[in-house]
């Protein structure tokens, strides 16, 4: 036995002489706080899955009561922890929302952040703001599964592989909502499980997407062997190209939008219940856990409200659905849809830097009065 | 059947293999699979010959990560069970002949062909033609036969006879190399300059070459084979084997070096110490470097 405990050792002390290689070359790790997926500046969606995964059980040491944000890009940008300390700088809000995710890719984030308990006094007075639009509610075959955002090795598998699985796959059981251990481990133990890694984020975004790429890389894999010495030679590098025009504002963004329509899939303007249905879990899920929901239908410009195939058909279907959670009084809904003036967006669904505040403190605003008043802190 | 009795010692042996399994599989493998992979679409979208070179012994070294860290796995899990699985590799780079390479290298399969085939065809050869002077004849013949069908033995495809032939042309060759330098050296002067340095080191670059050369039908279908004759024609694919030679006669003393230097087991506190390290390699490389597929290799055979 003696030998195991030796090897386990042995592992430990190699893996620790690693973080310290780590921490000499990168510096120690900052984690964000409040917990925020979006990276300053934004990387890839990779880079948000990892650090949905590797951050979120940070949320579990909040000492007062939390906002959580759960959605997609438009929740991202503009409900970002700093924009909604401008608006109250009492409020503590972690953002969770991901770029691109759909329902199924939230639920599994919300898996993540909730592993870890929050503090018993600080779970009523904290909430979940699920914050929605249109383009969350993309069946995950067609979200998953279109070579235009998901590599084609992931498409192959039999699987749904999202952003977030995909990442999860770096460390597949501590960081897998859905693996044996994650299920059947306390909270505790998945987060000092997933603690080691936060070491190893800040590398990850260096690195090539393989060790072997720097040598593929290489021009000398072309080369005649004859005439080697041209892979020594220094190469004219091609003049730049000249600056293109900016496109017009609403060029690009209804560009956008029916990149979006394409984006939502077949047939136009007809939303499957498949994601409204894991949002029902959803929010079963989570008000079991104790807390609030908030369901906030986010903002979109007039012009893509009226346009879009999908928008009438997402709100009477959400409508449907929340309408039941309100009834059971569990959950509250926030509409934004049309609180934002269209010249506050600088696409078809996002704000614009200068605007983001103003979405804060259009939430903020429009929170429910138990929720609003424990954050600030004066219930 | 003897009972077994599980020990410490046995079950911290067959850990310590199993661990060195999952890092030849999980690591070594798959780094070396990447680049063989890239350099093999390299090599087929023009005449390149050093892309086809590093394309084939990449493919090579893949292949002995992935093979023989499976047989860690296998034989590892059966220690666990009490069962002695027979070993499969014998540090097949240390080899400086072709004949001796297929000795070293998937050992349970050339033992059941030089049971099975070798020493029978040799046999029928005698039986029928029993002349002393045709007896290099018979071993030349029996070789090229043990080979062609080791290569079938891979799969019945076209690409499969072309690998079994080239196996075969090769094995055989080793074989009318060995006899000529014999009768015209002696077994003394032959074994003597077998030990000079510069000619062993050379040996084991051809040899390693012409394995690499031969296996091509392996990781290349007929067509595309094909096209790699049309396209590199005769002076690209000797080129890519000169590259690939040059680079084997550079590299390959410092890996038998290296392999000589490693003993085959450690004593166990350094066997600890070396899985432990394997496991935390294991743990950052899976990390850091995601495989989303990845089979067996040898599972499509």
């Amino acid at each position: 036995m003696r030998y195991f405990g030796l090897t386990a050792l042995f592992a430990v002390l190699a893996s620790c002489l690693l973080q310290v290689v780590i921490v000499s070359a990168y510096g120690w790790p900052s984690v964000p706080w409040p917990v925020e997926v979006l990276s300053h500046p934004r990387v890839s969606f990779a880079e948000e899955a990892r650090r949905a995964i590797v951050y979120s059980p940070g949320l579990a040491k909040s000492k007062q009561p939390v906002i959580v944000i759960a959605g997609a890009s438009a929740a991202q940008e503009g409900f970002q922890p700093r924009s909604m300390q401008d608006v109250m700088p009492e409020l503590l809000t972690h953002n969770l929302a991901m770029g691109g995710a759909n329902i199924s890719e939230v639920g599994q984030i919300i898996g993540h952040a909730f592993k870890s308990k929050l503090a018993p006094e600080l779970i009523n007075s904290s909430a979940l703001v699920l914050a929605l639009s249109y383009a969350m509610f993309v069946p995950d075959q067609k979200r998953w599964r279109d070579p235009v955002f998901v590599p084609p090795e992931a498409i192959k598998q039999d699987e749904i592989l999202t952003d977030v699985a995909r990442e999860a796959l770096r460390c597949p059981h501590a960081c897998n909502s859905d693996s044996f251990f994650f299920r059947i481990a306390p909270g505790w133990l998945v987060t000092l499980a997933k603690e080691r890694y936060i070491f190893f984020q800040s590398v990850v975004r260096r690195l090539p997407t393989h060790p072997g790429d720097p040598l593929l890389r290489k021009s000398i894999w072309k080369q005649d062997p004859l005439k080697l010495h041209k892979a020594f030679s220094s190469e004219k590098k091609p003049s730049a190209a000249p600056p293109v025009p900016q496109e017009p504002y609403l060029v690009m963004a209804h560009r956008q939008m029916d990149f979006l329509t394409d984006y939502m899939g077949q047939p136009r303007g007809v939303l499957h219940d498949e994601q409204f249905d894991k949002l029902d879990a959803l929010i079963d899920k989570v008000r079991a856990l104790g807390l609030r929901v908030v369901v906030v239908d986010m903002p979109l410009p007039s012009w893509h409200r009226e346009k879009s195939p999908f928008f009438a058909s997402y709100q009477a279907k959400l409508q449907a659905r929340v309408g039941r959670h309100l009834q059971d009084g569990g959950i509250s809904f926030v509409d934004l849809t049309a609180a934002i003036p269209d010249d506050e967006f600088r696409d078809s669904v996002h704000p614009s830097a200068e605007a983001a505040a103003h979405w804060a403190g259009a939430l903020i605003e429009r929170l429910p009065h138990p929720v609003f008043q424990a954050v600030k802190g004066e219930d | 059947m003897e009972s077994f009795r599980p020990s410490t010692e046995v079950f911290f042996s067959a850990m310590q293999r199993m661990v060195k399994g999952f890092f030849f599989v999980l690591v070594l493998a798959d780094a070396t699979k990447h680049v063989w992979l890239g350099l093999q679409d390299t090599s087929l979208a023009g005449a390149y010959p050093i892309a086809l070179a590093g394309a084939q012994i990449t493919f090579l070294i893949h292949l002995f990560f992935d093979f023989s860290g499976y047989m860690h796995i296998v034989i590892g899990a059966a220690q666990f069970f009490g069962l002695q699985l027979p070993e499969n590799f014998d540090r097949p780079w240390q080899s400086k002949s072709f004949l001796e390479f297929w000795g070293r290298w998937h050992m349970t399969m050339s033992n059941w062909f030089k049971t099975y085939v070798f020493n029978a065809v040799l046999m029928a050869l005698v039986k029928r033609w029993p002349s002393a002077k045709l007896s290099d004849v018979h071993g030349v013949v029996a070789f090229f036969l043990t080979f062609f069908l080791v290569g079938l033995w891979h799969g019945t495809t076209w690409a499969f006879v072309l690998c079994g032939f080239l196996l075969g042309i090769g094995a055989s060759a080793n074989q009318v190399y060995r006899n000529v330098m014999r009768r015209k050296l002696g077994k003394k002067r032959l074994e003597v300059l077998s030990g000079w340095k510069p000619y062993s080191m050379a040996a084991a670059a051809l040899a390693f070459t012409y394995i690499c050369f031969s296996v091509i039908p392996l990781w290349l279908g007929i067509a595309q084979i094909r096209n790699v004759v049309i396209t590199y024609k005769l002076t690209g694919l000797i080129a890519a084997e000169l590259v690939l030679f040059v680079f084997l006669l550079v590299a390959l003393p410092g890996v038998q070096r290296l392999s000589r230097l490693w003993p085959p087991s450690l004593p166990r506190l350094q066997a600890a110490m070396v899985a432990g390290f394997q496991c935390a390699a294991i743990d950052a490389y899976v990390f850091l470097f995601p495989a989303i597929g990845g089979a067996f290799f040898y599972e499509q055979f």
